[in-house]
């Protein structure tokens, strides 16, 4: 059905495949750039994967700037003022995140800083906030998951309060990503998995979200068949490299979903998570995806059912509901296969989280945004009995 | 060219004049009902301490305003009045949308038909707390279609509603100034 009303927006140009990082200074120089900023975080440096970059970017006019490595995994607002500051006293004129979720966010950040000639990035929460040009932002990612690299979307934790600040605007979406292999092979199998089912989430829940359109659909239902194919040899065979390329084409395709049509109670309670117990992002999505869609399966059965079939069942029974729930148990299927391959956790004790923490993490998820988009409304009471169930 | 000239037509300032009185109804609403029903003190109770909150049409259309004052709101009037956060609707017509009951927050956010100003955790708490004015204000009819699920009264709250709907003439008409 076509929605009475909607928008779509992907503004980001996107190179995939093999060899694809040393056309960097090639568009680079289309877009008139010579000074990058690089924001990335120690794993990568680590990991080695700022090596590629540099033999790109060899003899050519394409020069780094400066490099901020120290990005920590659940970044915040004063790391993002600091980015901005090197930024503007090395004279960078764009910012380059190589990295996951959280660096990429970190260059998001600190172009609001940046643009808006601000130290304070709490006023420019929510959506549609930004009202000056930003700095031009290239995307490398080396996770296949969050899909960063094309939304217009960042989250950034305010040091004051220890809550995740959500920032969405046009001005945030990248000029450019690269998406190539060999930046994400290095991926260690838990995280593999992990980030995997994040991007499997994305494509859910903006499948059956309210915010969903025909457009979104594609690129969701696309995401969904290309994680179902290859996550699992992904995250067994690490060095696969079609495998590492079609799941890192996956989350770009789930990012591309939800940056148009939102998510809903899976995201509300794994930030939640997140913010009361220090659970992962991926992590806690991929143990809460299934009891978000089981949530949500009275209310909206047609939409659960609808990506039953991009999820390798083969032969689906006829009626609608005995669709959803094989859903539902197709995404159960694939969390029990990926802990056995990579130990990740199946519930949400396994993943450290405390009992006696459950009615504050519902408490914080109902005022989190997602909840606006989810089909079925959600309480603290209902919050609270999907996490029982998924503890 | 004339018909491009910038003068705002009949239908423009009827529009106008509608969503300036609704916006004035639902601050008042809000007070009142903040004064009698317990769910939405108890939501109100959440807020930060004297939030200021702004519902308005953007690019110039009217503005109203209420405050946190304990377990209640005031109503402030309409204009922006420094608020803190603000839900402000694109256009006229998207208000419309909303003020006419045909479609829900849920709707509205869906249709990206208005955006937020301030923290976002509290706009959602600020959304909640509105849900539960539109339950006193619309008829169930306009509810079952705009809320995800059809909203329960009880006994005290259909009393609470009779007691809205007597009060809420004299009750703009005595704050038409502000």
């Amino acid at each position: 059905m076509i929605p009475k009303y909607y928008q779509f927006d992907c503004p980001v140009k996107i190179l995939s495949g093999h060899k694809a990082l040393p056309n960097l200074p090639y568009e680079a120089d289309l877009m008139g750039l010579k000074k990058a900023m690089v924001v990335t975080d120690p794993g990568v440096v680590a990991a080695g994967l700022l090596k590629p970059l540099k033999a790109a970017i060899q003899k050519t006019k394409f020069k780094i700037g400066a490099i901020y490595d120290k990005t920590p995994p659940d970044s915040s607002n004063r790391v993002a003022n600091e980015v901005a500051k090197i930024y503007l006293e090395k004279k960078c004129d764009c910012l380059l995140a190589v990295g996951g979720g959280s660096a990429i966010d970190t260059a998001k950040a600190a172009n609001i800083v940046i643009s808006e000639e601000t130290d304070d990035l709490m006023k420019f929460q929510g959506a549609d906030n930004l009202t000056k040009p930003t700095q031009p932002l290239i995307v490398i990612p080396t996770t296949a998951g969050t899909g960063s690299e094309v939304t217009l979307a960042a989250v950034i934790r305010n040091v004051d309060t220890d809550r995740k600040m959500p920032f969405m605007s046009d001005k945030l979406y990248p000029r450019l990503a690269i998406i190539d292999p060999v930046m994400t092979m290095t991926m260690p199998p838990k995280v593999t998995a992990a980030t995997g089912l994040d991007a499997l989430t994305h494509a859910v829940e903006a499948y059956y979200g309210l915010q969903k359109n025909p457009i979104s659909d594609v690129f969701a239902v696309a995401a969904i068949d290309l994680i179902f194919k290859y996550l699992p040899t992904c995250t067994e065979k690490g060095n696969d490299k079609e495998a590492r390329l079609a799941m890192a084409n996956a989350a770009l395709m789930a990012g591309i979903a939800f940056s148009n049509s939102m998510v809903g109670i899976v995201h509300a309670l794994a930030h939640a998570t997140g913010g009361v117990a220090h659970v992962p992002h991926g992590v806690a999505n991929a143990i809460l995806l299934p009891f978000g869609m089981d949530y949500n399966i009275n209310k909206v059965p047609e939409r659960i059912a609808g990506v039953a079939q991009y999820m390798g069942l083969g032969e689906l029974p006829s009626d609608q509901k005995k669709q959803a729930q094989a859903a539902v148990q197709a995404v159960r299927d694939l969390n029990k296969k990926l802990n056995q391959l990579s130990g990740l956790p199946l519930t949400l004790s396994e993943a450290g989280v405390k009992e006696d923490q459950l009615t504050e993490i519902a408490k914080a998820a109902v005022n989190d945004g997602s909840c606006l988009y989810n089909p079925e409304d959600i309480t603290v009471k209902s919050a609270l009995a999907v996490l029982k169930k998924a503890f | 060219m004339d018909q491009w000239e910038d003068k705002p037509s009949m239908a423009y300032k009827a529009k106008e004049f509608y969503c300036k009185t609704t916006l004035q109804a639902l601050g008042v609403a809000f007070e009142l009902v903040s004064k009698w029903d317990p769910e939405l003190q108890d939501e109100i109770a959440d807020w930060r301490e004297d939030l200021v909150f702004s519902m308005g049409i953007l690019p110039n259309g009217p503005h109203m305003c209420v405050k946190r004052e304990g377990r209640r709101v005031k109503y402030l009037g309409l204009g922006e009045k420094n608020p803190e956060v603000s839900i402000l609707f694109k256009n006229m017509d998207s208000a419309l949308l909303s003020f006419t009951g045909q479609i829900g927050t849920p709707g509205l956010a869906a249709q990206r038909r208005f955006l937020v100003k301030g923290a976002v955790s509290e706009s959602i708490k600020i959304a909640r707390a509105l849900e539960i004015v539109q339950k006193f204000l619309f008829p169930s009819i306009i509810l079952n279609k705009i809320f995800k699920n059809p909203p329960r009264f009880s006994v005290e709250q259909l009393i609470t509603k009779a007691k809205v709907y007597a009060a809420i003439g004299p009750a703009i008409a005595m704050n038409y100034s502000k």
